[in-house]
């Protein structure tokens, strides 16, 4: 790295080891340097990977902890994007190397790195084929960071990509009795959706024009680097200026400026009725909701959560659903905001729905595992219904407030859901791996075979149920308050689905851990938890408890990119999109959103 | 064939008003239902042996009919090359295959309407589409005086010595034909190569690799899918490639 | 004139203006010669046909080189001092030079070089069948870069015919197996019938326009269909067009053969089953990438001008409509046929058939996109056939590495079944990644270089819509496009899941003593497959400098 780039762009070597590390030392893994047998090594090597990427991404995200605070680091507190790095790749269709994070993002790489690392702890069961198992693991990390903190549309559907074969195989050959249906099932699920991305993706770059935007906004979304000095910038924005046929993008600041222009070239093409943005809006949500996922295109989840691995399973569920809920969110809104002010219904309805759905499966269901799978389904909506009440509209005014408690409540259900989720699946597959079977009805009276882990799995599950005082509350209060404006049908539909989802849980924990003597199969094997699962357990725990009663410490990130990115589109609403809206005077300060 | 219309005419042209007979169109519906007539019959004929010499009496009247339309070098390469050469060869074959079983094909009766249905109606298209051009639909003007070997050869030496076309646009290129007469060249002699190669006996110093390999017997559980997968294909549609 | 400035100016045109031009196919030539005089000559015969082979196409490589360097547009110093000129007439008009003919030669060429070393490793051919398989390789070759290169009627059935015939032979080059003469007599049929159809539809163009040179064809045909006015051959000008449209169709007959372009693509399934992995090899990679060239040579020269602005302008846009509607409804039933048709296979190479097929559609999806866009849209039309060029350089790498992998795999397990290859990844799991790279490359994800072509050609159909060009067909054949990359996905991965999911069947032979040279081929033909998926700016920049003669 050249000193001039030490000084422009200082995370460059951050950001990139964090997001390459993995797939570095996969490929150092691959090659058969290690001799067959040495198999403690390689789970040793993979783990200590994933601890060194944490603490990495713990080095930029909360810098206090270390002491100095350099310039790669976050700073709390400020909303646009930080630790830009920019370095071009393909020049002849401007497609750049862009990263960077900002409090959206950095909060859900942080939950990845944490969660790596639990999963590769806890793939320490794992017998056969452990090089290949740890191989596959490593790069579907990298594929995950990669999409998080990805700013060129480009390179984030590469990585989106890149992470579909590693899982399609862990699911695919470690998995249970019906493995390889599962995993064909998930791949061709997600690939439709990738591929109608795709397409979305490319009408969007060749309608966009680089030379629409100001000088202003170029250097804002780093089209021209800030680092700059005044001279060379000014000479690259009359460059831009000056051409002679459009600049087409692929950078995702860029996108969201042109998006919210007045005019915005993306609702200038129609196609067959309707505008671009929203044929573009529409496919990026297939897609995205298929990761999500949302009724009715969730059939795969049962399917994929239940045959995969434990570890696969909480890498499944604590972030692969997330990146779907985060697209929304960087991709779908800030681009096509008409789009998202149109279609506001259908979210909160996609929302809604998956929610009632998911948590009636869960109440029908004999397998334990493929209950959780529901909850996933049903804890999910949550994120669509607190994202799709940000374009709304009620009465005569819009309330932005209400928007921005939406969105940070859909952003802690994300974080809190990571968290509570991968817990639960834990849970289970630590009862699996000594009794195997996931029957509910042949469990019983574990509380008093293993009371320390009955006690954790309390805990996690509470957290799953949403009790105050736990992680999972505050998102679904959230999320249940601002869709109050928006439609109170739907918000006393969603206040109730908490009621059912009590019942599934309290009645899984019922079946499992209360009771008097457990009848079910190997009940020998009921052991206690072993020193590597309480390793597990405990911060998943702790951290359940932590954010439910501290959830300042989430929203001191989350926020201030939150609330930024919905005041510009509130102001895009009242300007562009919605001329008879008026905005509430003023809007809450930015801190206030959690004391309600 | 040319001494045939003299030789008729000087036998009747005493009673005959010869001069009202128009001996052109007289030679071309006699050439025209010769070839069309046993084309017809290479078609209908059940015996292997009777259908070549068919397309020997079609191809042979094919080449009276470029005669008639003044292109005599095509027609001298017309029966050199087909009746001489391929025809000859084809009648070879014939008689060095025919065995008892194959001396009569017979198409069955479904193969029969499917084919004529093909043909009746690629026929009518082209009858549409000949008919469609005016030009066409006019006689040819007679039999062109000068020779066209000449200019045929010259042009495959590279230059055009032939007069460009009544009323073509100036800027129509015409170029000599040199590289195809020698580009033909190279092409036979690997075509040559080639059909060496096929028609070799079988003997080798040394058993090729693949067939070392070939020799060994796939293992068991591999024959067995393959096996299967042969049944399968043989019941598959012609349109997945499945043979019918 | 009169004959001694005929005869001047023909010798100049050869030797000072085509011939120069020509050395590609000259050095092609005498290699050929060179190799049928070792075999003939006892003094020479210890010298193995392949290395003369391969000397000969590496003069061939350098050529192309060259040429492709030297021409106009190029970011590269030239190699030789003088520079091409962009466009150039050879022959007086038979063949052209520009830089899809220079691009094109080069692609075989670099291929030639890798298949003689690839055939040289799998075994097929042994050194007493080498020099009959080079000869007929070399001459099946030297037809394709005429195709690609063609310029007149002639010129293209010459071509075709040339690169066809030789390959018949090579279907049928094991002899001892019904297979393999079964394949060789169903494409020889099959050809020769589609080479009668194809020469019916030439001559009647050639009798409507009275001329079989594309450039001055397509100048007549504009003024026939555009204003009606009178050509000089035609008096009345609404019969012709049905005669144009048939001896069109009819040569697209041809064409599509060439292509394996659905309906005619029935003999590609059992051609490529019944001959050896690597006549499949060379079918599937060096046949398409001429066949692809000489589809936007005929649509090219037909449907366009140039710079030259007259009267038949307004004609050639209907014509252009015609075929970018009837490329692209072949495209979409050819792309999504050939998917469908693979599903039920369970012979490697048939699937490998199949898939050849399908991709065949894709890049007629790439062709159809740019007849849409020429004349009207120079710069779209451009990107167009990068994008095309480019999928052929990434086409090259991802089949040769498909058919060297069951090359090599035939040699190590005797079959050639997808059955046969189950469990593979616990005895050669190198072997398994590279199939994985593959395979899942041919799917078209990222980050391999089948994606970045996909990409690119699916670019210039949406470049296409959002410009307003043909933009219902153009948004049909995107969807039909995006669709079958997924439904293609599951037969691909079919063949991933068998090696890695699946147990080894106990009585697998066991692999004979490890040879290094197989597994070094198959990595230096997979590496860039995942390599230009990452870094595909070099290979992009080859393949703009192919797509400035659309300009």
């Amino acid at each position: 790295m050249s000193p001039a780039d030490a000084l422009t762009q200082p995370a460059l070597w951050p950001l990139s080891m964090i997001v390459f590390l993995p797939a570095l030392v996969a490929a150092v893994l691959a090659l058969p340097i290690i001799p067959k047998g040495r198999e403690e090594l390689i789970r040793w090597v993979a783990l200590a990977t994933t601890v060194v990427v944490f603490v990495l991404s713990l080095w930029m995200a909360w810098p206090t902890l270390f002491g100095a605070v350099g310039p790669a680091q976050f700073t709390i507190g400020e909303a646009g994007m930080q630790g830009v790095v920019k370095k071009p790749w393909i020049p002849a269709f401007n497609i750049d190397y862009l990263l960077g994070v900002d409090g959206i993002s950095m909060p859900l790489v942080v939950l990845t790195t944490f969660l790596s690392v639990l999963a590769c702890a806890a793939s320490w069961p794992i017998t056969k084929h452990v090089k290949a198992y740890h191989v596959l693991f490593l790069l579907l990390e990298t594929g995950m960071l990669g999409v998080f903190v990805s700013l060129d549309f480009f390179l984030f559907y590469v990585f989106w990509e890149v992470m579909l074969l590693p899982m399609y195989f862990l699911i695919g050959i470690w998995g249970g009795p019906r493995r390889e249906y599962a995993a064909i099932k998930f791949f061709l699920y997600t690939l439709f959706g990738s591929v109608l991305m795709l397409l979305a993706i490319l009408m969007l770059y060749f309608t966009s024009d680089l030379r629409m935007l100001s000088p202003e906004q170029l250097v804002a979304s780093h089209v021209v680097s800030p680092a700059l000095d005044a001279a060379s910038r000014a000479d690259a924005v009359a460059a831009i200026a000056a051409a002679q046929s459009p600049i087409h993008t692929f950078n995702l600041l860029a996108l969201a400026q042109l998006g919210q222009l007045p005019k915005s070239p993306f609702a200038a093409v129609s196609l067959w009725g309707m505008s671009l943005e929203i044929w573009a809006f529409l496919l990026l949500l297939i897609g995205f909701v298929i990761k999500v996922p949302v009724v009715p295109v969730h059939t795969w989840l049962p399917d994929a959560h239940v045959e995969a691995p434990t570890p696969i399973s909480m890498i499944l569920a604590g972030v692969l659903l997330k990146l779907g809920g985060y697209g929304i969110l960087r991709i779908c809104y800030p681009i096509c905001p008409g789009a998202g002010l149109s279609l506001a219904w259908l979210v909160c309805g996609l929302g809604v729905v998956s929610m009632v759905y998911g948590a009636f499966a869960a109440l029908a269901q004999k397998d334990f595992k493929r209950m959780v799978a529901y909850s996933s389904v049903s804890h999910m909506g949550y994120v669509m219904l607190g994202l799709g009440v940000w374009s709304a509209v009620a009465g005569n005014e819009f309330r932005w407030d209400a928007w921005a408690q939406g969105v940070n409540g859909a952003m802690f259900q994300m974080l809190a859901h990571g968290i509570s989720s991968a817990g639960m699946f834990f849970m289970v597959g630590v009862l699996y791996d000594r009794v195997h079977h996931r029957n509910l009805e042949e469990f019983g009276g574990i509380f008093n075979r293993m009371p320390v882990y009955s006690g954790l799995a309390v805990a996690v599950f509470f957290a799953g149920l949403g009790l105050p005082g736990l992680c999972g509350f505050i998102g679904e209060v959230l999320v249940t308050l601002s869709s109050w404006n928006y439609s109170r049908t739907l918000a006393v539909i969603s206040a109730f689905t908490v009621i059912l989802t009590a019942a599934y849980i309290l009645w899984a924990i019922q079946r499992v851990y209360l009771g008097a003597e457990y009848k079910g199969p190997h009940g020998d094997h009921l052991t206690p938890m072993t020193g590597r699962e309480l390793a597990i357990a405990t911060p998943l725990v702790f951290l359940a408890i932590l954010f439910g009663v501290a959830p300042q410490l989430i929203f001191n990130y989350v926020t201030p990119s939150v609330n930024r990115q919905v005041e510009t589109l509130a102001d895009w609403t009242r300007d562009v999109g919605s001329k008879a809206a008026q905005p509430v005077a003023g809007g809450p300060p930015a801190a206030d959103v959690t004391s309600r | 064939m040319s001494a045939l219309p003299m030789i008729a005419g000087a036998l009747i042209a005493a009673p005959l008003p010869v001069a009202a007979i128009n001996w052109h169109s007289l030679f071309f519906l006699l050439f025209a239902s010769v070839s069309c007539g046993f084309a017809v019959a290479v078609v209908a004929a059940d015996n292997v042996v009777r259908m070549a010499f068919y397309l020997v009496l079609s191809l042979g009247a094919t080449a009276g009919l470029f005669f008639l339309a003044g292109a005599e070098f095509l027609g001298a390469m017309q029966l050199m090359i087909y009746v001489g050469g391929t025809l000859v060869l084809l009648v070879f074959g014939v008689m060095l295959t025919a065995q008892a079983p194959l001396v009569a094909i017979k198409g069955s009766g479904r193969d029969r309407v499917l084919a004529g249905i093909v043909g009746v109606a690629l026929l009518a298209l082209l009858l549409q589409a000949a008919f469609s051009v005016k030009p066409w639909r006019a006689p040819a003007a007679g039999v062109v005086a000068e020779p066209a070997a000449t200019p045929i050869g010259m042009s495959l030496v590279g230059v055009r010595v032939d007069e460009p076309a009544v009323g073509a646009p100036a800027a129509n290129k015409r170029p000599g034909y040199m590289l195809p007469f020698e580009i033909v060249s190279i092409h036979l002699l690997v075509v040559l190569v080639g059909a060496a190669y096929l028609a070799r006996a079988k003997r080798r110093k040394v058993p090729r690799a693949i067939e070392v390999a070939a020799s060994v017997e796939p293992p068991a559980s591999v024959a067995e899918h393959a096996s299967i997968g042969r049944e399968r294909h043989r019941s598959g549609s012609v349109l997945a490639g499945g043979r019918p | 004139m009169d004959l001694g400035s005929l005869l001047t100016s023909t010798l100049t045109d050869t030797l000072e203006v085509s011939l120069p031009l020509f050395r590609v196919e000259l050095a092609l030539s005498a290699t050929i010669v060179l190799v049928l005089l070792c075999r003939m000559l006892p003094v020479l015969r210890w010298l193995d046909s392949a290395l003369v082979a391969l000397g000969g196409v590496a003069f061939a490589l350098w050529y192309a080189w060259s040429d492709l360097r030297g021409l106009p547009g190029s970011p590269w110093p030239a190699v030789v001092a003088a520079t091409h000129p962009a466009s150039q007439e050879l022959f007086g008009g038979l063949l052209i030079f520009d830089s899809l003919t220079a691009y094109i030669r080069f692609l075989l060429a670099g291929f030639l070089v890798l298949y003689i070393l690839f055939t040289k490793i799998s075994g097929i051919p042994d050194r007493e069948d080498g020099a009959d398989f080079y000869t007929l390789v070399l001459g099946s070759s030297l037809g394709m870069c005429l195709m690609a290169s063609a310029n007149h009627l002639l010129m293209i059935f010459m071509a075709v015919e040339m690169a066809s015939v030789p390959s018949y032979a090579l279907a049928g080059m094991l002899k001892g197996r019904k297979a393999s003469s079964e394949a060789a007599l169903k494409y020889a049929v099959y050809g020769a019938g589609a080479a009668g159809v194809m020469l019916y539809g030439i001559s009647l163009l050639a009798g409507v326009l009275g001329t079989c040179h594309l450039p001055s064809m397509a100048a007549e045909l504009g003024r026939i269909v555009g204003d009606g006015a009178d050509s000089f051959y035609v008096a009345d000008s609404a019969g012709p067009i049905m005669v144009l449209t048939l001896g069109g169709l009819m040569m697209a007959v041809g064409l599509a053969f060439k292509l394996s372009a659905v309906p005619f693509h029935f003999w590609c399934p059992d051609v490529f089953e019944g001959a050896a992995a690597e006549v499949g090899a060379f079918l599937s990679v060096a046949s398409k990438a001429a066949a692809v060239a000489l589809a936007v040579r005929v649509a090219f020269g037909l449907g366009w001008l140039g710079d030259a602005a007259d009267a038949s302008a307004a004609g050639l846009a209907d014509v252009r409509h015609f075929l970018v509607y009837l490329i692209g409804l072949m495209a979409a039933v050819t792309c999504t046929l050939g998917n469908l048709g693979a599903y039920g296979q369970t012979n490697m190479k048939r699937l490998l058939a199949y898939s050849t097929i399908a991709h065949a559609g894709y890049l007629l999806l790439g062709v159809a996109a740019a007849v849409a866009m020429l004349g009207v849209d120079p710069e779209g039309c451009r990107k167009a056939v990068t994008a095309l060029a480019f999928y052929l350089g990434t086409y090259l790498f991802m089949n040769l590495g498909a058919f060297a992998i069951v090359a090599v795999l035939r040699n190590r397990l005797r079959s050639e079944e997808i059955a046969a290859y189950a469990g593979l990844v616990r005895s050669n799991p190198g072997m398994v990644v590279a199939a994985g790279a593959v395979l899942v490359s041919l799917v078209g994800l990222p980050p391999l270089a089948g994606f970045v072509s996909k990409f690119l050609i699916f670019s210039s159909l949406v470049e296409a819509i959002t410009k307003g060009i043909e933009r219902p067909l153009m948004l049909v054949l995107l969807v039909i496009g995006g669709l079958n990359t997924v439904i293609s996905l599951f037969y691909y991965l079919r063949v991933l899941k068998v090696m890695t999911f699946d147990p080894p069947p106990e009585d697998r032979v066991a692999a004979p003593a490890p040879v290094w040279l197989p597994g070094a081929l198959v990595t230096a033909v997979v590496v860039p497959v995942v390599l230009l998926g990452i870094f595909w700016s070099g290979l992009y920049a080859y393949a703009q400098l192919a797509g400035t003669f659309a300009s």
